[in-house]
């Protein structure tokens, strides 16, 4: 919505003309709302943004419009303005809960922990029973900060295990997102680190919830590479590798892997 | 955000409720849903007892998460992906309205939720071309 005011402007200057000379009377916001409301239920969100945009016009301050916005913004992933719709409705209401998860959800999404736990457990202070928020809660509060050490710390070295040739990254780490190992490493390895601990972090709680127990392995395919992540309570290997490779071979390393992590560390441990 | 708003809504929502229908009709699989970015579900199909709210933020979550990885990582588009627990799959990929997510028991056959998947995929992205 925001950046497109004069196209915005003229097909509701054209809707407002339209209902003034049918005779009609113009919807109310809340009508507005409504029929908005209903349109992003069925995914149409584009249509729903433009009646968002309309009732906001009319009803500048209304905190279901700031709050539709704030939802649409971010199901068209348009996180900078979804942000701000959602400021906006805490302007009016400052702990309005669905506003409140909207930005924890940024928060988390941006890698900060911290002040998407903050945001949360605020909704959770209005709204106890706020089941979104207690999900994510759960998520944000089993993460730790990232501790990296040397992996001669931790015995293990990457030529003592056997590295597939076609491994394009290979990481060990702690679910906490605590580096054991990179190979190779570079500028991105921290980050890489910390986003495979948060991704298995939900997808093991989606699976509890799902009542499917905790993550055992996974598969991620990307346009350009796959993903192969093998681990348990103590572990998570990550390895990554060409379209070259089938995922049965690629799961068949991780495995592999996985196991000599677990031995080398026993082995340094004992 | 932009377009313009038609009179009434054509049916699209029945339309993802049908396509969800059919997956989750797929032996060994217990449910599915399809969730917005925003964590709204835009259509559920779950079992009694499952906390659909839960199930849908985590999920939305856990999709815009794949989402990031990519370019943030210069790993490209995520196109699918799935998350094996010890009684199960969770299987996700990205579709013009968000992210289609379904939960399957261990003995599903993944190969046609795959297929399925791909499938309703497509479906999603010519109803969304319209």
């Amino acid at each position: 919505m925001i950046g497109d005011g004069m196209v915005l402007g003229d097909i509701l200057k054209a809707v407002t003309l339209k209902a003034v000379h049918g005779g009609r009377r113009p919807p109310t916001t809340v009508e507005i709302f409504r029929r908005a409301s209903r349109y992003r239920d069925e995914g149409r969100f584009e249509e729903a943004g433009v009646l968002v945009a309309r009732g906001l016009q009319l009803d500048p301050d209304s905190v279901v419009g700031h709050m539709l916005a704030g939802s649409l913004h971010a199901a068209l992933r348009e996180m900078v303005p979804a942000r701000a719709a959602f400021q906006q409705v805490l302007a009016v209401d400052a702990l309005h809960p669905r506003a409140l998860l909207g930005l924890a959800r940024i928060a988390l999404e941006e890698g900060d922990a911290t002040g998407s736990a903050g945001l949360l457990r605020r909704a959770l202070a209005r709204y106890p029973e706020f089941p979104e928020a207690q999900a994510l809660l759960e998520v944000v509060e089993t993460g730790g900060p990232v501790v990296d050490r040397p992996a001669e710390a931790h015995g293990l070295r990457a030529e003592r295990l056997r590295i597939p040739g076609e491994c394009r990254e290979l990481l060990v780490l702690h679910p906490d997102a605590t580096l054991l190992l990179a190979q190779p490493r570079g500028a991105r390895t921290e980050e890489t680190g910390a986003r495979t601990a948060r991704l298995c972090r939900l997808a093991s709680a989606m699976l509890t919830r799902s009542g499917l127990g905790t993550l055992h392995h996974a598969v991620v395919e990307g346009a350009a590479e796959t993903t192969v992540i093998r681990t348990d309570a103590d572990l998570v290997v990550s390895l990554t590798l060409g379209h070259e490779v089938e995922t049965g071979v690629a799961l068949g390393h991780a495995e592999r892997l996985w196991s000599q992590c677990h031995q080398e560390l026993a082995r340094e441990a004992g | 955000m932009t377009g313009s708003a038609s009179a009434e809504p054509v049916g699209r929502g029945q339309e993802v409720r049908a396509l969800l229908r059919e997956i989750v009709a797929l032996p060994g699989v217990r449910g599915g849903l399809i969730v917005a970015a925003d964590g709204l579900a835009i259509a559920t199909e779950l079992p009694p007892g499952m906390p659909v709210e839960a199930v849908s933020a985590l999920a939305a979550t856990l999709g815009r998460e794949l989402e990031l990885r990519g370019p943030r990582l210069r790993r490209g588009t995520f196109l699918a992906a799935q998350f094996t627990g010890t009684a199960g799959t969770v299987f996700v990929v990205s579709s013009p309205i968000g992210f289609l997510v379904v939960v399957a028991e261990a003995d599903a056959h993944a190969d046609a939720v795959r297929y399925s998947l791909r499938g309703a995929i497509e479906m999603l992205r010519r109803a969304w071309a319209r």
